[in-house]
Order: C-alpha cells, then structure tokens, then sequence
C-alpha cells in the first residue's frame, strides 16, 4: 500500500465507537486514527487528533473527514430524546456525513447500523439480510437508523464505497443499553421476575467483535460485490433469552434469581396497558416505560439472525465468545458495583 | 411388560397410555428365525434360530429394536450386533491374560471366518460367555450373509478389535484399573472405537441393503455416524459411572475430572457424598461434551428415508436424550447404578421415533427441559462452571429444530397492533391502579 490508511471515527468517544479505535490502533499496523465525537471523553496519545464536533454541522463534519481514508459513522442518539432530534441526528447527520465524503473524496463509508431495522417484535429465526425493513418501527430511534441505513447504500458509488452493518444486542463492559439495563434492573429488585418459559432464542454480540467487524467491512469493501451492502453481526450464538441476564446476575452475587414467572400472555396484556397509558399520557406527561409490549413481545418470540453474509463475504467470525464476553461484562459491572457500595458506606 | 412399570409411571398418563398401546400391540415382525422373505438364508436352520434366541438373551432391547427392521436387514444386523457382543464380551473379561486378550481382539475378525471357532475360557462372571461358547453358531449363519454385509461387519470388527486392544492394561499400584482414559481426545477416540464404528457400520450396512441411499457413506456423513453412536456411548460412560467404577473401569477422562478431585485424591473421591459438589460439576462438564454430538445425531437422522431404518436408528437416540436429561445434574449417577429411565417413559419414546417430525419435537423438550434444569441450578454449586456452556448446548438444538422445521410458515412482520389496542383501552382502569407503582418494571 502507498499510503497510510487514515481512520474517522465519528462517535468514536462513545461506547462502541471508542473500542474501534483502540482495535485500530493495537493492530500490527496501525493507521492514523482521528475521532469526531461531542465530547472528548478519554485521552490516547496515539490518537491524531479528538475533534469535538457535532454532526449535524457541515463544517465541523467537512473539516474532520478532509483527507480521511475511511470514515466509520457510530454516532446516534439512543434514547430519551423527543422524536425531531432523533430524524435531526440519526438521519440528517447521516447525511451531512455522506455529503461531507463526497465532497472530500473519501472512499470509504463504514455505517452502524441495528439488526433492529428489520425488526419489530416478530418470530424471527435465522434472519437474513433479504428480510424486508418494518412497515411500522418499534420505535422512532430504529426508524430513523433505517431511514439513515438506506440513505447510506443508496449513497453507494460514483467514487464512494459504503457498507452498513447491523449488529444484534450490543453488550460489553460499561455499555449504556444491554448490561446496563440489566445491571439497572437487579438493582430495583427486578432479579426476581422473568417473563414467558425462557423457551425462545435471542441474540447477543459482544462489542469487540461488533468493533472487528467494523474494521473487516473498511478492509474489504473494494473488493467486488461488497459495497453497497449491509451485513447482519452477532456473535453466532444465539441463547434462551433469560440465560444472559441469569448469568449475570449471578456473577453479580444474586442467587434464586427469576423465580418468578410471568406468563407470555399477562405479560403481552401488561405491556399494551403500559402502551395504552403512555398513549393516552402523552399529551400531559411524556413516559419513557421499561415494560412495553414491545419489549414482552422481543423477549418471548425468537430473535436470531443467520450470520452467514459476513463470514463468507467481509470473512467475520466472532473473536470474543458470548461466554467470555459475558465474563468480562460481570467483572466491570462487579467491579462497579463495589465501588458505588465504598462510595456509599463512606 | 411388569406391574411396576405400570406403577412408576402412574402419574404421566402419557406413559401409561404408551405402555398400554405397547402391551397391546403385537410386535409388527416379531423376532423370529422363520421370517417370510428373508434374502439369505434359509427359513428355520436351526443355526439361525439359536442366533436369535442368544439377541434375545443379549440385549432384550435391542432385540425389539431389529425386529423392527425390514427383512432384508434384519439378518445381517442382527449378526453384527452379535459379533460386536462376542467381541465386548472379551475386551470386558478381566480374567483373561493382557496379551491373549489383546491377540484375540486384533485376531477376532479373522475368527468370524473360521468354521467351528469358539471361545471357551471366558471368565464365570461374563454374563454373555455362552454367546462366545457357542460362536460357531454364529460364524455358520454370518458365512451365510451376502459377501457385501460379511465384508463390512469384518471389516468394522478388525478396526473395533485393533483400537480396544490399545484401552486394555493390566491392573498396578500406580494404575490400578482396567481401563482408565487419560485425556478428551483419547475419550473420544475410545467412544469412536467402540461406538462410533458401530454407527459407521450400520451406515455402510444400511447403503449395502440399498434401502438408503449410496451417498449416505459419504465421508461427511460417515462422521455423523460416528457421532451417533459417541453420543449413545458418552451417555452410557456417564450414566454407569459408579458401576464402572467398581468394576475397575473409568471412562470418565482423567483430564476433566482431574479438576475436580480433592488434592491428592483419585477418581472415587468423584463417589463420596462429601465430594458431591464436585462430582456433579464434572458430570455437567461432560455433559456437555455430549450435548454438542446432537446437532450430528439429528443431522444424521434427517438423512435417513426408509421408514424401518429411520426407527432403528431414532429410537436409541431417544432414549440417550431422555436419559441424558434424567442424569444431568443428578447426583443418583454417584449414589446408585443401574438406574434406568421409566419403562413407560421408553416404551413412550419408542412409539415417538417414527418420523423426524416427532423425534424434532421431542428433543427440542428435552433441550428446554435441559435447560430448565440448567437455569435452576444457577448459583447453587460454586464448583459448577458449565452453565453458559449447557445453555448454549441446548440453544445450540433448539437452532437446528428450527432450521430443519420444514412446517414453519415465514411470520409476515406482525403488525396485528389495533385489535390489541382495543383491548388496552378497555383495561385502562385497572392500569391506573397498576401503574400506581405496581408494575414489575423488568429490563
């Protein structure tokens, strides 16, 4: 190669964003790697630069990806947002982003997406990437994701390779959604219920293999018939849905966990209560609920993809094991735990 | 058919009605040597009727197992099965000299040719040394086998003898067993050897007949096989744990349960009450070891076409699965042997193992039962460290069911969202007193 590979990492602070520099930069040889996040959130020397910027701002995102070899897209706003910021960054970002590598010339468009943009609470089972997008979203953040996603392939061309990846329940030490959740849950004593037979698979993909992902798709998206496309990661092993938070929950000291049972069809029958309240609400007082049909619905139908698209065609396979990734989760989270119990006996 | 059966399986009426079906129903080729159009030999020699009476005498399961089978099978399999007995009979012999063993082991398909050859000297406690004091028996009806079936029967008995005389030793202070495996790839070569071939075997069998396909020997599926009978071998290891054991034989690898012992101990400390922790933690550990052949087996038994092959073949398997969901996590494997699954419950499995449908069916239960299992033990044995390991395991099956279910419609996305709407809105009373803080907010 003539040239030095040069990386942006755009939300490269956050979660996922953040161990896709570091695998770059631990690689035998590393690229130049610069990050555009809102906030700098950690310090690494052998960053080239940490340019706080926001990308819904043409010059900001234009100034960061001049004279980048790849672009790598993370950032989204998750949730807890009103429905315009998330079409304001997760698709008008996008799309100042697109722009911003057309008029730059950047070859590469590596594009997070989410395994949920073809998801919405139906039995799946070995999905693939030939299943349609939802008619109806779960949620506005997927929606916008998929909005976002097709803007990104469609964008595939004319001098702009782009590839979008969408990876199944994300989890890793210190992640603000999965582990989090269920770390949060234990918590407020919710270690005790579990909702349906635990009978249905799920899947889980632990981030550093979401991160290599990442850095395969940048690797091999100049070879035929692989721009353009989007690609299902997981981490090839889908497990009954209970089995996770059980593991972690006991890793983090609770026994006799989920003892309590609530039937698939009480539980459906809460979540459209909760979902009937927070629609009639909604014009007094905007509710985030934790326990939605949606959610029930997610947990006790089958939701596991067929991963076979990115292993033959970007040569993916999960680094980490779901079990190993599980470990190190529950030793963060343990590791937290006891530090917020020495911060409270002080 | 004994009254106790009846009894222990009083309170699943499932099995009750399965064994009262079974009692009821005649067997649909009964075992007999007259059998109407048997390919080989022929009908009532006497030789072939004393075949049969010693499978009976054998193996009063497997017996119902071939009589299952079409005629054009029947024979040659009934033969192997007695062969593969007689050749058990002398590897399990510890009153035999190491090197006489070993010689007649390697020697022992070369026998299967020798008219008149039998086998005098085996010791009083073999329950099967009539078999091998009347093997001229035998060695008549299989020189009677198409030289197709006779070549493979031969041929599995020379690489079967071969690999048994190298688990064979001579008890010592520092080794005081017969047979003792050291590592997981020995384990698996020892389970290849004396069950793995068995599977391979039956496969080349079942191609010779013609009833299956020629290209089930294919070198892929030839490994199915193998793991088909592993699996049936690795859950009878686990299962007669205590019993080997005291007749100073441990198939259990020495490099997994080496873990678990007290420092300093042997493998029998696996049997102490005190160890049971222990024990049962190595018990799962292998487990799961067998857990993973599954996906072969049921892989293997999709291949199968002919109907009376298929319940051959499904039924073993049925009852191994069955079995190796009694005993997982069971400390009965270190406190008692000979424990069984219910007689009703098998004769229930057996009448289930006539289709793949069904037999998918069942081990997606036994998977989830599994599972269950798994999920409730959770934190209660500190040295117990398969738990993601046995619930990927079951995971693991519960994925191949729903990949080989031919029945699954493809779910249009459900959107069905206004009928349940209606409903909410018509409960929104009783939510307002459940959200007074009620709700079980889980996740």
């Amino acid at each position: 190669m003539a040239k030095q590979e040069s990386y942006l990492i755009i939300g490269g602070g956050g979660f996922l964003g953040k161990r896709i520099v570091e695998l770059l930069l631990e690689s035998p040889s590393p690229p130049e790697v610069y990050i555009l996040d809102l906030r700098k959130t950690f310090d690494n020397p052998r960053v080239k630069e940490f340019i706080e910027g926001d990308i819904t701002d043409p010059v900001a995102v234009n100034n960061a990806c001049k004279g980048r070899t790849v672009v790598i897209h993370t950032a989204a706003v998750i949730e807890g947002f009103p429905t315009p910021v998330y079409w304001k960054v997760n698709y008008e970002g996008t799309k100042t982003i697109i722009d911003a590598c057309r008029k730059q010339g950047v070859p590469t468009l590596i594009y997070t997406s989410s395994a949920s943009v073809t998801y919405n609470g139906q039995d799946l089972r070995n999905g693939t990437e030939k299943d349609p997008y939802c008619e109806i979203h779960m949620d506005t953040y997927n929606e916008t994701k998929a909005a976002a996603e097709q803007l990104v392939l469609s964008s595939n061309g004319g001098g702009l390779a782009t590839i979008s990846l969408r990876p199944a329940g994300i989890f890793g030490p210190g992640d603000n959604n999965a582990s989090k959740g269920l770390y949060d849950a234990a918590k407020k004593g919710n270690w005790k219920f579990m909702i349906g037979d635990n009978s249905t698979l799920f899947d889980w993909t632990y981030v550093d293999n979401v991160a290599q992902a990442h850095i395969l798709a940048a690797q091999n998206i100049h070879r035929p018939g692989v721009s353009g496309e989007a690609f299902y990661i997981t981490n090839d092993t889908p497990t009954f849905f209970w089995d996770v938070p059980k593991y972690l929950y006991n890793e983090l000291g609770y026994r006799n966990t989920l003892h309590t049972r609530i039937p698939r069809s009480l539980g459906l029958l809460l979540g459209s209560v909760v979902d009937a309240l927070v629609a009639i609400l909604k014009p007094i007082r905007k509710i985030n609920p934790t326990f939605t049909k949606f959610r029930v619905k997610v947990i006790t139908n089958n939701r596991y993809l067929n991963i076979a698209k990115a292993k033959d065609v970007l040569g993916y396979s999960p680094m980490i094991p779901l079990e190993e990734g599980l470990r190190r989760t529950a030793v963060h989270w343990k590791a937290f735990d006891d530090a917020a119990k020495a911060a409270e006996a002080n | 058919m004994s009254a106790s059966a009846l009894l222990a399986s009083a309170t699943h009426p499932t099995e009750l009605y399965a064994l009262v079906r079974y009692i009821l129903t005649p067997t649909p080729s009964s075992i007999s040597p007259a059998s109407k159009k048997s390919s080989v030999s022929p009908s009532r020699s006497p030789t072939r009727a004393r075949c049969y009476h010693f499978l009976n005498l054998t193996s009063r399961s497997f017996s119902r197992v071939i009589a299952e089978l079409d005629d054009e099978l029947r024979h040659p399999v009934c033969l192997f099965y007695l062969v593969l007995r007689a050749l058990d009979t002398v590897e399990d012999d510890m009153t035999l000299d190491i090197a006489r063993k070993a010689a007649l082991l390697k020697d022992f398909h070369n026998k299967i040719y020798q008219k008149g050859w039998k086998f005098m000297d085996s010791g009083e406690n073999e329950k099967d040394r009539l078999l091998l004091q009347e093997f001229d028996v035998v060695i008549e009806e299989f020189l009677t086998l198409d030289e197709k079936y006779q070549k493979v029967i031969a041929d599995i008995t020379k690489r079967m003898g071969a690999g048994m005389a190298l688990y064979i030793a001579t008890p010592t202070p520092e080794k005081p067993r017969y047979i003792e495996i050291e590592t997981t790839p020995a384990y698996n070569t020892y389970t290849h050897y004396v069950a793995g071939l068995v599977g391979i075997g039956l496969t080349d069998l079942f191609a010779a007949s013609r009833l299956e396909q020629p290209q089930l020997t294919s070198p892929a599926n030839i490994e199915l096989a193998n793991e088909m009978g592993q699996f049936l071998q690795k859950v009878n290891i686990l299962k007669d744990f205590l019993e080997d054991l005291q007749e100073g034989r441990v198939f259990w690898p020495k490099d997994v349960w080496s873990k678990y012992v007290p420092e300093g101990r042997s493998v029998d400390a696996l049997a102490e009450e005190q160890h049971q922790d222990v024990a049962l933690a190595c018990l799962n550990e292998l487990v799961v070891d067998a857990l993973k052949l599954v996906p072969s087996c049921l892989s293997y038994m999709s291949l199968l076409k002919n109907p009376t092959v298929f319940q051959f073949c499904a039924i073993p398997q049925m009852m191994a699965i069955a079995t190796l969901d009694h005993f997982y996590n069971n400390p009965s494997v270190f406190r008692t042997t000979g424990t069984k699954i219910r007689r009703g419950l098998a004769v229930k499995l057996m009448l289930a193992s006539t289709d793949m449908r069904s037999v998918k069916k069942q081990y997606e239960q036994y998977a989830l039962s599994i599972n269950r299992k798994n999920a409730d033990a959770v934190g209660k044995n500190d040295k117990d460290k398969s738990f993601m390991k046995v619930a990927v395991a079951c995971a693991d099956i519960v994925k191949w069911v729903h990949a080989h279910d031919e029945t699954q419609l493809v779910p249009a996305a459900n959107n069905g969202w206004k009928f349940d709407w209606v409903v909410a809105v018509g409960l929104v009373v009783i939510a307002c007193a459940l959200a007074m803080g009620m709700l079980p907010t889980v996740l």
